[in-house]
């Protein structure tokens, strides 16, 4: 997945102010992003674990834009409630040409990663307490639905539909897919979306 | 994590013979303990990180002793990557006890370590023993990201809570999934479960 950065200058607003307004941009991407992979007629008629997925992190998406939301808010900010414009269009198209359900986990799964990076960035930059801990606490559930999925590609991967949820399932699995949802010892920031990458303009 | 601060643990690895360590022995009173404030919330994350090495050890036996049934080359192939990962963040939390000059710890001087590991060696099922560990994973998640937001000062503690923390994270989602096959994420991470510095017997 790829994107134009912001070409206009810094906004001048305070560092939460932006970063909150970027966060809930990209968790505006993602609600939108799963919305749209919910109604694809492979998810539709598929497997019920990537259904499943998809309803919950969407949930999930949905509640930490509100949250980033509220506290953009509280920081006296604007509210931002449109998608990230630097991956936007670059998803739609991608979505819209989407035919098999391994190539759209692989999307959904980058999606997560970018905005488990941001936040875990941002969590570090962030200036306030309580804006610094919003991000903590949401990182994390990024990058476990970042897990899910990789997992779940690895299953794909290995012609399989789903994981099965049984001790005698889980003994026929390859130790590959054991692997999958864990690739990394520090998770990685190098991704982060820059500042002011949703900042209201 | 990028950038000087882990480039600066990487070296302070690198003298990890230097100096003293603390094992599991110690005193429970924080007033005769080496570390304060800010240290004090790093040693307690050594500690679990620790915690969570002998544990999958642990883990790692029960599921070669053949007590537990037959072989299952998914679960060990993530208990021995968990164990290395929870290898590098005690390296990389006492880097930052060794840069502040203080004793690094070695041991698993927490409170609740022997019930901990009485219950993997008391499991007699997988997801007994798995039960276990998919907790100590979210309690250190929940440690980690707890510690973001109390930490006094900005600086390689905090970078390295932030890096870690989803790691664990994805520790318990994964370990949850792969048995389970349903997700038991949540909206939040949450910090209800984290442990206190009150836990650290350093």
């Amino acid at each position: 997945m790829t994107g134009s950065s912001p070409s206009t200058a810094a906004s001048e607003a305070p560092l939460d102010v932006q970063v909150l307004q970027t966060a809930a941009s990209l968790e505006n991407l993602a609600v939108a992003s799963y919305k749209t992979a919910a109604g694809l007629p492979f998810v539709l008629h598929g497997g019920g674990e990537l259904r499943a997925l998809i309803a919950r992190n969407r949930a999930h998406h949905t509640a930490h834009a509100q949250a980033f939301n509220l506290s953009v808010r509280k920081a006296g900010g604007a509210q931002q409630h449109a998608p990230d414009a630097r991956y936007a269009g670059s998803v739609g198209r991608i979505l819209a040409a989407m035919r098999d359900p391994t190539s759209l986990v692989g999307l959904l799964t980058e999606l997560e990663d970018i905005i488990a990076q941001t936040c875990t960035r941002y969590a570090i930059l962030a200036a306030g307490g309580s804006v610094r801990v919003l991000f903590a606490n949401v990182a994390p559930v990024e990058a476990q639905h970042g897990a899910e999925l990789l997992i779940l590609r690895a299953l794909l991967d290995d012609g399989r539909s789903g994981i099965g949820g049984t001790v005698a399932d889980a003994r026929v699995l390859p130790a590959a897919v054991g692997t999958a949802g864990i690739p990394q010892a520090v998770y990685p920031t190098a991704d982060a979306s820059a500042i002011n990458e949703g900042a209201v303009r | 994590m990028s950038g000087p601060h882990r480039r600066a643990f990487t070296l302070g690895v690198a003298g990890a013979g230097i100096g003293l360590a603390l094992g599991a022995c110690g005193s429970s009173d924080p007033a005769s303990s080496p570390y304060s404030g800010d240290l004090r919330t790093v040693a307690l994350a050594v500690a679990l990180e620790n915690q969570a090495v002998s544990a999958y050890r642990a883990v790692d036996a029960a599921l070669r002793g053949g007590k537990l049934g037959p072989a299952i080359p998914a679960l060990s192939a993530f208990v021995q990557a968990a164990t290395a990962h929870h290898v590098a963040h005690a390296a990389t939390w006492n880097a930052i006890l060794r840069s502040a000059r203080k004793p690094v710890v070695t041991g698993t001087p927490l409170s609740g370590n022997a019930q901990l590991m009485n219950s993997i060696q008391a499991a007699s099922d997988v997801n007994e023993l798995m039960a276990a560990v998919h907790g100590m994973e979210t309690q250190a998640a929940q440690t980690h990201t707890a510690a973001v937001g109390n930490l006094s000062e900005s600086g390689p503690a905090v970078t390295a809570a932030a890096t870690i923390a989803p790691v664990e994270a994805m520790h318990a989602a994964a370990l949850g999934y792969l048995l389970s096959g349903k997700s038991a994420v949540v909206g939040f991470i949450g910090t209800g479960g984290a442990l206190s510095t009150t836990a650290l017997t350093a």
